[in-house]
């Protein structure tokens, strides 16, 4: 039974694509494999809670299924995603980008850990730019290793 | 630190802790997998904190490798992190001691766990749903046969019927005169009922749902009569005649026999459907031919019957849910599961010819031994020395192995059988075995003869001759000749079996302890 629920919507010949839940042994992606004729597949990972080693491998059998011929967005990756990009040779295909991620900030004086939205633009050097708390407007200190984090922006 | 900036390029978890389980340094994953930032980790003061188990386990564990200065590695353990209370993880802990200090690595062994726990129990579903598949076409054959059953019960019940008026009759016309005939009436009522109670504990016998690993050593034509008592009754028995050809000697299989019967029942069948296309008038003709194949040594079961044959592909009719037969007669599973249940024993079954002539389909076993060998392979390998043997039984009896099967299993030692001489030294050649127990007089050659041949390439392994009490002669005059150690005398006891088993291991361990 699988536990990721996959929402598509095509408009001209773009896939938009909203995941929810987990990707694991059992994600199937007929859904995403039967759209036919799209150039730009987008992936909108907000609502993903974990992806296992087996989901991994289902997501880069996805990857090579869809070719290399088409473009891959990947859209609001939270940080279980960024980790495994930053891990596993495959996740990010020479066809796709990653347009905008969650990062983990943490505001000191009102002791709250939060994730921001950034675009892959904001990030210059793999440093981390800097934000403000969207609660209080407090300035927020970036809360993981820039280096390591970053390393998906080749 | 270098250290740590290459095991940071790993994408295992790994802290450098010192004996007070204090954090001093970790690499990249370490921080990942722990899901906390430097700020965090930097806080914490002790690593149980962090990674929570249960009774000091990390303490224990990092004590043990300071002591004996060596890796420690745990068990399988459950875990949780403090920064993430409600995951839990399966993981393996590793401790390296470096200089001062400790390598702590963390083996994420969860998914590996959920996977084995998950298909586990998938498999152990499929195996259910399995049973039930051959379960159900074992009713639905029975009840395809229903009619012709009916009619081998309804003849001795007429019978019986029939010679209990004639009881009653005779009874009250001068017991005293009559006792005669009302003695031979009574003897034909007892013997119709003995019939029906046969008839009815094969259909009993052939619908149980026993456990699948249920093998035991079996008589190859006992399986077939039992399928023909089930499949070759009623009007059937005017129409077809039909033949079993039985081997010179008896061929033993080590089966689950009432999953043979079922492959047999469903050929049988099929033949006599193929027989029944032909029309109302035509005589039918089966005959099944068993034989040992001496080139591959394996047993072949021929079924050979003179109705339509089969229609399209040959292959098709082994593939579940095919039939040629017309919609509502037939599943369609038979031959499938006939296939599964034979490759199971590593047999095959296949249909040699087929055309307007008839249809020949021939079902082979692998001999005992192999089975025998694979049935006790699993277990070999995990056998203790000295204290479970292998032990090499030589029977051409069926029974015979079952109960010696039963007995020396029940003693923790591991049974191999094996049904004559030749067989016997195939398996000495690939399996070292601790002791031999033969019967003296076997189809190919004579205890004296295959002990001979055992000694031609093992001078110590204890034999020991199974045979009726006259051949007693035999044993002394081997005795000392052919190293013989020992005699059962049949019929035997399970105490006085073992107690022979148990003195052959003593006086061969008491003569390998004084070097003779």
């Amino acid at each position: 039974m699988s536990n990721l629920k996959i929402e598509a919507q095509v408009v001209d010949e773009v896939a938009k694509l909203l995941l929810e839940g987990s990707i694991d042994e059992d994600s199937h992606f007929d859904k995403i494999t039967d759209i036919n004729g799209a150039k730009e597949y987008h992936f909108d990972f907000d609502k993903v809670k974990l992806i296992n080693s087996c989901g991994i491998r289902e997501w880069i059998n996805l990857l090579d299924k869809l070719g290399s011929n088409c473009q891959i967005k990947y859209f609001n990756c939270p940080q279980v995603i960024i980790e495994q990009m930053n891990m596993v040779h495959g996740f990010v295909p020479s066809n796709a980008s990653i347009e905008s991620f969650y990062a983990p900030y943490y505001d000191e004086d009102s002791d709250e850990e939060v994730k921001i939205l950034l675009k892959k633009d904001q990030v210059k050097d793999k440093k981390a730019p800097e934000v403000k708390n969207p609660s209080n407007g407090n300035d927020l200190e970036f809360d993981a290793i820039e280096e390591q984090y970053f390393s998906f922006l080749k | 630190m270098k250290d740590l900036e290459i095991l940071s390029n790993l994408f295992e978890p790994i802290a450098l802790i010192d004996k007070d389980l204090k954090i001093i340094n970790y690499n990249n994953y370490f921080a990942t997998f722990t899901k906390s930032s430097p700020r965090i980790l930097k806080k914490i003061q002790n690593i149980a904190e962090l990674i929570i188990t249960e009774n000091n386990l990390i303490k224990n564990l990092i004590e043990k490798s300071h002591k004996e200065q060596s890796v420690v590695v745990s068990e399988e353990i459950p875990i949780s992190i403090s920064t993430d209370e409600d995951v839990s993880y399966t993981i393996v802990f590793k401790i390296i001691p470096h200089e001062e200090n400790f390598l702590f690595c963390i083996n994420d062994v969860s998914n590996e766990k959920q996977l084995y726990d998950k298909y586990r129990l998938q498999v152990e579903e499929l195996k259910k749903s399995h049973n039930q598949i051959i379960q159900s076409d074992k009713l639905t054959t029975l009840g395809e046969l229903s009619a012709g059953i009916s009619h081998e019960i309804n003849n001795p019940l007429t019978i019986a019927c029939g010679n209990a008026q004639n009881i009653e009759f005779f009874a009250e016309e001068d017991f005293a005169g009559n006792k005669e005939i009302i003695s031979t009436s009574n003897k034909r009522v007892l013997e119709s009922l003995e019939k029906i109670s046969s008839i009815i504990a094969n259909m009993k016998s052939y619908v149980h749902d026993g456990d699948e690993s249920d093998q035991e050593y079996c008589n190859i034509v006992d399986i077939v009569n039992k399928a023909k008592e089930l499949v070759y009754t009623g009007k059937l028995k005017e129409k077809v005649d039909f033949e079993v050809t039985e081997p010179p000697n008896n061929i033993i299989c080590l089966v689950n026999k009432i999953e043979i019967e079922q492959v047999f029942v469903n050929v049988l069948k099929n033949a006599f459907d193929a027989i029944k296309e032909k029309g109302s008038d035509f005589k039918g003709k089966i005959s099944v031919n068993i034989s040992q194949n001496e080139e591959d040594r394996s047993t072949e079961i021929e079924f050979c019957d003179n109705g339509i044959g089969i229609a399209g592909d040959i292959e098709e009719i082994f593939n579940p849910f095919y039939t040629t037969k017309n919609i509502g007669k037939g599943t369609g599973l038979g031959l499938s599961i006939s296939r599964k249940l034979i490759e199971k024993y590593n047999g095959e079954i296949q249909v040699e010819k087929t055309d307007e002539k008839g249809t020949i389909v021939k079902v082979s076993l692998p001999v005992i031994e192999m089975s025998s060998i694979g049935l006790s392979s699993n277990f070999i390998g995990n056998l203790s020395e000295n204290e479970q043997k292998i032990i090499l039984v030589v029977d051409d009896e069926a029974e015979i192995l079952n109960v010696m099967d039963q007995f020396i299993k029940d003693q923790g030692h591991t049974f191999i059988g094996s049904t004559g001489g030749e067989d016997a030294l195939s398996i000495l050649i690939q399996l070292d075995v601790d002791l031999i127990i033969t019967d003296y007089f076997m189809k190919e050659m004579e205890g004296t003869e295959f002990v001979k041949k055992v000694r031609e390439f093992d001078e110590d392994v204890p034999i020991v001759y199974m045979s009726s009490s006259e051949q007693i002669k035999k044993f002394k005059e081997d005795k000392d000749k052919l190293n013989v150690a020992g005699f059962i005398s049949k019929p035997f006891s399970k105490d006085g079996v073992l107690k022979i088993i148990e003195e052959v291991f003593k006086n061969k361990e008491d003569k390998d302890a004084s070097g003779k």
